[in-house]
């Protein structure tokens, strides 16, 4: 029960609540029963109303009673405007009295639960209803509830409906949102208010930031003083963070970055910027080989990295990649690098809003060494810092996220560990496009504190051979996403499971997962799913001490597969 | 309505303990207090007097020697022993909710009591003319999903009553064919996934007819992709999750439009990664967990960006190691639930501290009746005992069954079944 504590009681109050209740159950069960009684009879009248009203007064979230009032207002209302087929303005103020009733009844019963899912609704089924809808009213009521809490979102989503229902200009309501920021800077249902109103008033016109760039500066402004003046408020600093994240580096929607075609294996792989399902692959790729377009994820409608399966593609069959302006015939590979580097590295935002940033980053780190032990500030100076430049400040970003903000804030050490491990991939991977031509299929990342891999399905459609020894991995989930591997060494990392690669690696041939700490084959038992596997080295693991354990490793992986447990 | 600011009690507590308060209305200077009695004691009186001079309102306000303050308004003076009641919420809980924060105190539980907990669940379903059961009537079918869901976790299923239960779901289903929370009340998106679950815990979905529930489920989709939660047409991510789910374990996703019920869900993505009730409304926990259950199921997780709904989320770890809906909020055990199960789904449950959140969880439990409560000393209900196991679940506690993090589910029995969602980067 929420805000009910505990309390002892005694013998006698015990009893005296047991026929307190008893009371109540005999009075609620009886108008219940009445109320029921009567629906079914079809004697849907005031009587009716009458009924529900007490009881939804008591008990707001009886969801059976306000449909049975919603039935008998729907009855009731029709009886009206029939008997007064004849004079319009009678029956509207008929019915508008019928529904400041409705109206009085929600208000007490928002009174007794200002949460109650039955009582908002009702309100805005009646608004929708009544010929004379007193929008003004309605906001005055929301006003008076926000003011008692000011986070109750069953208030803010019914000030939306009524906002909309009354065509208030939006502009009115970020004044509104304004007031209430000003008011409490802690409050996140007025920034969130904010966030979404001023995407629509002050829209970006090249549709790449929030908003418009002046209407941006001055929002920085804001936040800055807000989480000046609350630096442990989480409000300020979550919309801080949005106003300067970088928006899709592709706004338009996901494009095509790389296709590779398999003339041998007769397969084709697409990476996209973006996820997208099989319908919108299908428009983009088309050839006369018969076969299906697979996602190379687990369980997945929507996928980056898609793989065409056929039976039918050989030397001759033509390969044609069409999106938007595009239109080119693909022999084996066809590659967008700049696009690649794009998402490795986005651009770094020039002129005045470089400007304005660069005035927020100020304000944080000079807030940062005023309040030494608050995390928030060296958090938000390291996503703006990432913003700016992030190749310049690579160092100093993986600084704050290997070592000082997990010391500040150790319960979130998870978190700023896989930011740091993407970023190192990310970089590495920038890093291999400008050192080799053609793009490497090998690639060795080892020993870098990994966690996470960052956006190495980028590289999906070369990569074939992959080392990951030596780092912090528990998850080979995003090896999915790399359908072509063949080699893959996992050693000295924290995997548990290899349940993610039970389907879609039908490339691979080789991995190596000594050193992993694992203690029973059935954790590596699906790799056997892997139709190429032919060598697996599992030494070093727990599992190769236990005699049972070996066998049920030759059972498993029988005769195909060549099992190492031991290196020598 | 109208506030009348200058009738004001300030009730101020340090940070070291030492509580004060200012009678506004008497101008009179600041006084210490023996104890939060004390104040409640004066605050009774308060109430008192302005009753008699029959005036409407006192407000009272909780300063914490910090900048956070709380207004607590108490209008309708008129009944006292419903203003009491009121400040039965204790001062001491008010302070908590100033702080948005709770003690974990020492004497909290720190073992899984998990069969007390099964006893408390087993005697619940047994009072059936008790006032808690009949007033609950208009939510009993998530209520007994709550309750056998916490059962089977804790491996016990076998003690409910199978047949009765069973019985109980024919009678709820409709001629609409959802069902209802109980006999004689109306079908609702809610009671039918609950109904549903139940079946197929039990194994018994063959015992109604899902061509039924599946018309039902498809007549309440609408044309923007979103759904209502029964023929009144109130509309909430919730029911979208409602409706996937039930389809998903009927296999039936292919009676509604799933493109569109992606596209609905993803319009009502915020700027902070969250998700609201309706495209517009503010982030919540709750809703969140829906969206991302939904996107799951129509395996569109990739369509989100997980950083940054994962750092949302992983914030609502407060300092006591429990976890809040919103922020600026107080830790309760059933978001232990929602948050956790969220990360899950996106593949970062590791961005939480478990070993803290893990002893928020078990102080939550009573160890005098079993079950859960919403943080420690509180009442418990099975709805946060659900929560409460599934949480624990999901943080890996052996003595309990694995759960599916988007069915909310023991897994064997969607593996029975050979029901399979989309979870991104799995352990």
């Amino acid at each position: 029960m929420h805000f009910v504590k505990k309390e002892p009681t005694t013998e006698e109050q015990k009893e005296q609540k047991r026929k307190e209740r008893e009371k109540k159950l005999k009075i609620f069960s009886a108008a219940r029963d009445r109320l029921f009684d009567k629906r079914q009879k079809g004697e849907l009248d005031e009587e009716v109303l009458a009924i529900s009203g007490q009881l939804l007064q008591k008990n707001p979230d009886v969801y059976t009673f306000w449909n049975i009032r919603r039935q008998a207002l729907i009855l009731i209302s029709q009886k009206i405007a029939a008997e007064n087929s004849d004079d319009e303005a009678k029956r509207d103020e008929r019915l508008a009295a019928l529904y400041k009733e409705e109206m009085i009844l929600t208000e007490a019963c928002i009174q007794e639960n200002p949460k109650s899912y039955g009582a908002w609704f009702q309100r805005g089924w009646v608004l929708e209803r009544t010929p004379k809808p007193d929008y003004q009213f309605e906001l005055k009521l929301c006003n008076l509830a926000l003011r008692l809490d000011e986070r109750n979102f069953h208030c803010w989503d019914h000030r939306r409906i009524v906002c909309r229902l009354a065509n208030i200009p939006l502009e009115d309501e970020l004044k509104f949102s304004d007031e209430k920021v000003n008011d409490n800077f802690s409050n996140y249902s007025a920034w969130h208010y904010r966030s979404s109103l001023l995407a629509r008033t002050h829209p970006d016109p090249d549709g790449r930031l929030p908003m418009d760039e002046s209407t941006l500066a001055k929002e920085l402004g804001l936040a800055t003083n807000a989480f000046y003046t609350d630096p442990e408020d989480q409000s300020a600093w979550f919309y801080t963070s949005w106003l300067f994240d970088d928006q899709h580096a592709f706004a338009e929607g996901p494009v095509p970055v790389w296709v590779t075609v398999d003339r041998k294996k007769s397969t084709i792989l697409l990476v996209m910027s973006g996820a997208v399902e099989a319908k919108t692959v299908g428009d983009m790729i088309a050839t006369d080989a018969d076969g299906e377009w697979i996602p190379a994820d687990s369980q997945a409608q929507s996928s980056q990295v898609w793989l065409f399966k056929s039976s039918s593609l050989g030397p001759a069959t033509k390969v044609t990649l069409s999106y938007k302006a595009l239109d080119v015939q693909v022999e084996d590979e066809w590659t967008d690098l700049d696009a690649i580097r794009a998402l490795l590295a986005p651009a770094n935002p020039e002129g005045s809003l470089k400007t304005a940033l660069e005035k927020m980053l100020a304000s944080c780190q000079e807030l940062a060494t005023v309040e030494p032990h608050n995390k928030w500030p060296t958090f938000i100076a390291t996503l703006c810092m990432r913003r700016l430049d992030a190749q310049a400040n690579h160092d100093q970003i993986l600084s704050n996220l290997e070592k000082k903000l997990p010391e500040l804030d150790p319960k979130r050490a998870g978190m700023y560990a896989d930011l740091a491990s993407d970023i190192r991939v990310d970089r590495f991977l920038l890093d291999a496009l400008a050192e080799y031509s053609p793009v490497p299929d090998t690639l060795r990342m080892v020993r870098m504190e990994l966690t996470s891999l960052g956006q190495l399905h980028l590289f999906a459609g070369r990569l074939t051979q992959l080392d990951l020894s030596e780092n912090r991995l528990k998850s080979v989930a995003a090896l999915r996403r790399l359908p072509l591997l063949e080699y893959v060494t996992l050693n000295s990392n924290e995997i548990s499971s290899l349940e993610c690669l039970s389907d879609g690696m039908d490339n691979l041939e080789f991995v190596s997962i000594a050193s992993n700490g694992l203690t029973s084959v059935q954790q590596i038992a699906d790799l056997k799913k892997a139709k190429k596997l032919g060598r697996l080295v599992v030494c070093e693991n727990p599992f190769c001490d236990d005699k049972e354990q070996l066998e049920e490793l030759r059972r498993v992986f029988g005769d195909s597969v060549r099992v190492i447990p031991f290196w020598l | 309505m109208q506030l009348i600011d200058r009738d004001l009690l300030k009730v101020y507590q340090l940070s070291s303990g030492r509580v004060f308060f200012q009678d506004v209305d008497d101008s009179s200077k600041v006084k210490e207090a023996d104890s939060l009695t004390q104040v409640r004691d004066f605050i009774a009186d308060r109430c008192r007097a302005r009753q008699a001079r029959k005036l409407a309102r006192l407000q009272v306000q909780v300063d914490l020697a910090k900048r956070s303050a709380f207004t607590l308004l108490l209008s309708d003076l008129s009944s006292l022993s419903a203003i009491l009641s009121t400040i039965a919420m204790s001062l001491s809980a008010m302070f908590d909710f100033a702080r948005k924060d709770v003690e974990v105190g020492e004497s909290a539980p720190k073992e899984l009591l998990l069969e007390k907990h099964a006893d408390y669940i087993h005697a619940y379903e047994q009072k059936k003319d008790s006032y808690e059961y009949i007033m609950a009537e208009f939510l009993r079918m998530s209520g007994v999903y709550w309750c056998l869901t916490a059962m089977d976790l804790a491996k016990s299923l076998d003690r409910m009553n199978r047949a009765d239960i069973l019985q109980f779901i024919k009678e709820s289903q409709t001629e609409s064919g959802g069902f209802a929370a109980s006999q004689g009340h109306d079908p609702h998106l809610l009671h039918t996934l609950c109904a549903v679950q139940i079946l197929v815990m039990f194994d018994a979905v063959d015992e109604v007819s899902s061509d039924r529930i599946v018309e039902y489920v498809k007549a309440r989709q609408n044309e923007d992709g979103s759904f209502g939660g029964d023929e009144w047409n109130e509309i909430d991510t919730r029911f979208s999750l409602c409706a996937v789910a039930c389809l998903k374990l009927l296999n039936r996703l292919d009676a509604i439009d799933t493109p569109k019920a992606t596209a609905y869900v993803l319009s009502c993505q915020n700027f902070d990664g969250g998700f609201g009730t309706r495209p517009g409304s503010e982030s919540h926990s709750g809703q969140i967990y829906c969206c991302l259950g939904t996107l799951a199921i129509l395996g569109e997780l990739h369509r989100i960006d997980a950083d940054r709904v994962g750092w949302w989320l992983c914030e609502r770890q407060c300092a006591s190691g429990g976890l809040n809906g919103r922020p600026e909020k107080l830790p309760d055990v059933c978001y232990s639930w929602w948050v956790l199960a969220s990360l899950t789904i996106i593949g970062r449950l590791h961005w939480v501290d478990k070993v803290s959140l893990k002893r928020f969880i078990l102080a939550c439990q009573d160890d005098e009746t079993g079950g859960f409560a919403d943080r420690p000393g509180d009442m418990p209900d099975p709805f946060h005992t659900v929560f409460g196991l599934a949480g624990l679940s999901l943080l890996g506690d052996e003595r309990l069954k694995p759960v599916n993090p988007v069915l909310c589910m023991p897994e064997d029995r969607l593996a029975s079944a050979s029901i399979r969602v989309q979870l991104l980067n799995p352990r």
